[in-house]
């Protein structure tokens, strides 16, 4: 009842804002640097760029720098930037805010968006990391929707289909791109569908078989010049998803993700555009068991997760200061619950909110302004200020908590902000970056309110914390960038001294719920911890066709007892050379890393040995009356490697050898 | 800019309506004059046993027979002549088991008034044995003003072994003597922290169970079906003298079977009965069952 009121009230609020914004609006991408591009073009795919462009959102975010994919199975990696995961980094879809509805971090929010859909992927580093995140202490990544945008008349329809041996891996997919002076419409289907994966020597990973169905529609039209109303809807269901890594499948997550917004340009002298988007998305993701063969106990798991909120932002321009000011608010409800069914079927089943009916509101002001000293320093200043109210609506998961904060209140209330200034310094081929930050953000809705959730990696259940202390963090990073016409360079790092850290600590006094599980872990405020990230990045063209690629990348995470942080990358590295030329493209590319010396027992990781593996695609563009048709064939892992990294949930084995084939046919 | 302000204005006042709506309303509740009729509303009459010139209407709160453990009774006194309901009587009552040629008695309370009630009285048994065909539980209800017995009825309830989950134990403690324990609340348990109330006594001899006051009664909340897991920070039993009776904290995680495993301790802490849950010893000699 009480949440249907209150969506009702946030509606209201929505159209209440609508009303009074209906004269001003704008577009906040404007001032964004892509630092990564991973997709253009109309119909969302590069593929001349791409060696593998029909691959899934997760296999193009792991190519970036500073990204990785923590990985449970074969489907719906969890993306971590700078080495840290969900609760440190924010995951928006094109501003909007959506919070994943499994409480075992089954379906990151990247899992619900297709390739296709997107235009490109934008990376933020650290605490500057994303204008619309929150909370996003390490970095943000924002998922941009596909828009043609208005142009003249023109559809584009193609049809995208991929083979994978590995698995048995389908996908099929077609996508429209309609354009038009007043009206644009981006429209797809897409399907993919796997059985379970091979490792290396032909070694079958047992349920790590996935199925999954997308739909969406980004839409625009324009009221008049410079003023624009854009929508966007996306429907995507996941199910029979398995995960080697946990102990439990997942038979259906579904998402539905909506948002309008009225954006207008050229306002003024001073202000170039202005945007407000109201959105709603909702996630229903149900667990399942039962295709295990050996279960100590059968239960069901469902979770929900419904997200409404809006920003407004401004971009505009006074003198040299080029600045952006965005206010935001969303309201989320992260509801997950667990029953089991005793093996004594005398006795009752066994319930409990996991996630009690938790409930989130989160209202801030944020400004990013752009100085420009001169043509040779530049001086970026952002910052946010946001007020946070998070409790547990739940009246006996309120209750289920008094038990172990016995004086804990129902709702808190919290401050968040963070404040970032970066210096750029221009010097002919060189740029040379700094930058300093500190921010803080507040307990993720598990490591406040959870209960009872069974981490498998170090096989404890979890127990929240309410009286966790925000954790703040102090950024500094440096980067040196030279590019030349024949080869580029790049150096980065950054460095994260935390202070009131959280994270999970062994309560002895508690009893573990899972049965065999370790024991019982609380989330702390750990006085502080440290975490170190470089990478070095070259690119060298050569014989006109020819690019080789470098990347090494190492991090360092340490706690305050100078103990390894749990998921930190050890030293990573790549090399690839790649041909291009006219239709045809090619790559050859290995990549690998050494042992992973520090590691975290603690948190129940062992020593990753070292892997390196070899991987070879080649493309072909073949005319046929006027259209191209684009074709990509490789072989990934090619000397079929038995490998998992650090990031691999208990160790799974990754993919052996592996033969790909995508097509892009385009129809109209 | 103004609509900028005007805009922040906007939202502060919907974060604030916003606030004030999770504060959410809370329900008043209205005194009303209740009439005797309300004040059994929810019982169950077991019995109308007229003397005279007043009528004892016996109650209890669930259907169904009297059980061997902890039984809450309920009566009102009417008076036959100006058909009103006694408002202050003087109430007593005694239990006696016959059987045969040999008879005894069980624990049980005096009879009180329920508070926020005019003609309500209540107290319990704790039946320490089933009746049958031969041997029977006979209780005398006394209605007495002064030195006067103005009425006094008698009936005979059948009570009958209880089926279902362990609320009762009787056991021979360290120090020889018998002991009987009877789980009172939670009768309707919730996820989170309960209170747990008990009453505990020690038989004198066949006709006399008296109160123990100042023991411990340790609990440990125990789930069979899911590897003994346990529940922290639960309050051990302690006798309570207004209420009379032994009251604690009982904390349970989640919903299903639970038992609860007791340790009574005399003034001087010795063990009477019971045992610590260890990863051998997974249950108590001596326990409650609840399950929700």
């Amino acid at each position: 009842m009480a949440m249907k009121q209150i969506f009702l009230f946030f509606e209201f609020c929505f159209v209440f804002c609508a009303l009074t914004y209906s004269q001003d609006s704008a577009d906040s991408t404007k001032n964004l640097q892509l630092k990564e591009v991973v997709v253009t073009e109309k119909t969302g795919l590069d593929s001349i760029n791409e060696s593998k462009p029909l691959s899934s959102i997760d296999e193009h975010l792991q190519k970036l720098s500073n990204v990785g994919m923590i990985k449970r199975g074969g489907y719906a990696w969890e993306p971590t930037i700078n080495n840290m995961a969900t609760e440190r980094i924010s995951v928006t879809i094109d501003g909007m805010k959506i919070f994943c509805a499994c409480t075992d971090r089954m379906d990151p929010v990247t899992s619900y968006v297709e390739i296709l859909n997107l235009n490109n992927i934008y990376v933020g580093s650290g605490l500057a990391g994303n204008l619309h995140g929150t909370n996003s202490i390490g970095g943000g990544l924002d998922l941009k929707l596909q828009k043609t945008g208005f142009h003249a008349r023109k559809l584009n329809l193609t049809l995208n289909s991929a083979y994978e041996t590995n698995g048995n891996y389908r996908v099929l997919g077609t996508g429209l791109a309609y354009s038009s002076p007043s009206i644009y419409v981006n429209s797809g289907v897409f399907y993919r569908k796997s059985d379970d994966y091979r490792a290396g020597n032909n070694e079958k990973v047992g349920f790590s078989q996935f199925e999954k169905l997308n739909f969406f529609t980004n839409t625009g039209y324009q009221l008049s010049n410079h003023r624009v109303l854009e929508g966007t809807i996306i429907y995507d269901v996941a199910s029979n998803v398995g995960y080697p890594a946990l102990t439990m499948d997942v038979k259906s997550a579904k998402g539905l993700i909506t948002s309008l917004s009225y954006r207008k340009d050229s306002i003024s002298n001073v202000f170039s555009s202005w945007e407000t988007k109201a959105y709603y998305n909702t996630i229903k993701h149900v667990m399942d068991d039962t295709h295990r063969p050996e279960v100590a106990m059968h239960m069901d798991m469902p979770g929900k997760s419904r997200t409404g909120g809006y920003y407004t932002t401004i971009n505009g321009k006074i003198g040299e200061h080029n600045f952006m000011v965005s206010h935001d608010t969303y309201y989320n409800q992260s509801l997950a619950e667990m029953t089991m069914y005793p093996k004594d079927l005398a006795d009752k089943s066994m319930f409990m909110y996991t996630w009690p009916d938790i409930r989130t509101l989160n209202s801030g002001i944020s400004l990013d302004d752009k100085y420009v000293l001169n043509f040779k320093n530049i001086l970026q200043f952002t910052s946010k200020l946001s007020f946070q109210r998070d409790g547990v609506e739940s009246s006996s998961g309120y209750n289920t908590l008094l038990m172990y904060y016995p004086d804990m209140s129902q709702f808190q209330n919290r401050v968040l902000w963070n404040v970032n200034e970066k210096y750029t310094h221009y010097l002919k081929d060189v740029q040379l970056k700094a930058g300093v930050g500190y921010g803080t953000r507040a307990p993720s809705p598990t490591e406040a309110y959870g209960y009872y959730l069974f981490n498998s990696f170090d096989n404890y259940d979890y127990i929240g914390n309410p009286k966790l202390k925000n954790e703040s963090s102090l950024e500094g990073n440096i980067a040196f960038i030279m590019t030349k016409p024949k080869y580029s360079i790049s150096l980065e790092a950054s460095y994260f001294y935390f202070s009131n850290y959280i994270i999970g600590k062994p309560n002895k006094s508690l009893s573990s719920m899972t049965i065999g599980a370790s024991g019982v872990k609380v989330y702390e405020n750990l006085s502080h911890a440290t975490l170190l990230n470089t990478s070095l990045d070259t690119k060298v063209l050569f014989l006109r066709y020819f690019h080789w690629e470098n990347r090494a990348a190492f991090s360092l995470g340490e706690d305050n007892q100078h103990k390894a942080l749990p998921l930190i990358a050890p030293f990573t590295y790549s090399s690839s050379i790649g041909f291009i030329r006219k239709k045809f493209s090619g790559e050859i590319e290995w990549q690998g890393a050494t042992k992973q010396c520090k590691y975290s027992p603690d948190y129940g990781e062992d020593e990753t040995p070292a892997y390196s593996i070899l991987n070879a695609s080649v493309g072909y563009d073949i005319f046929f009356k006027h259209n191209m048709v684009n074709i990509k064939t490789g072989v990934e892992n090619l000397f079929d490697r038995r490998y998992s990294t650090y990031s691999d949930w208990n160790n799974i084995p990754r993919k052996g050898r592996n033969i790909f084939i995508n097509l892009t046919i385009p129809i109209l | 800019m103004e609509s900028t302000i005007l805009h922040f204005k906007n939202t502060f006042i919907i974060i604030l309506s916003f606030t004030l709506f999770l504060v959410s309303c809370e329900k008043k509740e209205e005194d009303k004059t209740l009439t005797p009729n309300d004040e059994v509303a929810g019982l169950q009459k077991v019995d109308t046993l007229i003397k005279g010139d007043y009528t004892f209407y016996i109650y209890k709160k669930d259907t169904g027979n009297f059980v061997v453990g902890y039984n809450e009774v309920y009566i009102q006194l009417k008076n036959n002549v100006t058909g009103l309901y006694v408002e202050d009587a003087n109430l007593s009552w005694t239990p006696l088991m016959h059987m045969g040629t040999i008879s005894h008695a069980c624990p049980y309370s005096s009879i009180s008034k329920v508070s926020n009630t005019k003609t309500l009285y209540k107290g319990y048994f704790v039946f320490i044995m089933a009746s049958d065909d031969t041997d029977y539980w006979e209780i005398t209800y006394n209605y007495v003003e002064g030195n006067d017995t103005l009425a006094q009825v008698v009936n005979q309830p059948k009570v009958v072994l209880s089926t279902g989950l362990t609320r009762y134990k009787s056991f021979k403690g360290s120090d020889n003597a018998y002991y009987y324990l009877a789980l009172i609340d939670p009768t309707d348990p919730q996820v989170g922290t309960n209170d747990i109330t008990a009453c505990i006594y020690k038989r004198i001899d066949l006709y006399t169970f008296n109160p123990v006051q100042n023991y411990t009664i340790e609990v440990d909340p125990r789930m069979p079906d899911m590897g003994n897991h346990t529940s922290p920070n639960n309050v051990s039993l302690t006798y309570n003298t207004v209420s009379e009776i032994y009251k604690g904290k009982l904390n349970l995680t989640m919903t299903g079977y639970w038992k609860v495993n007791l340790i009574v301790r005399d003034s001087n802490n010795t063990i009477l009965k019971g045992d610590s849950i260890t990863s051998t010893t997974t249950a108590s000699s001596i326990y409650f069952e609840i399950e929700f």
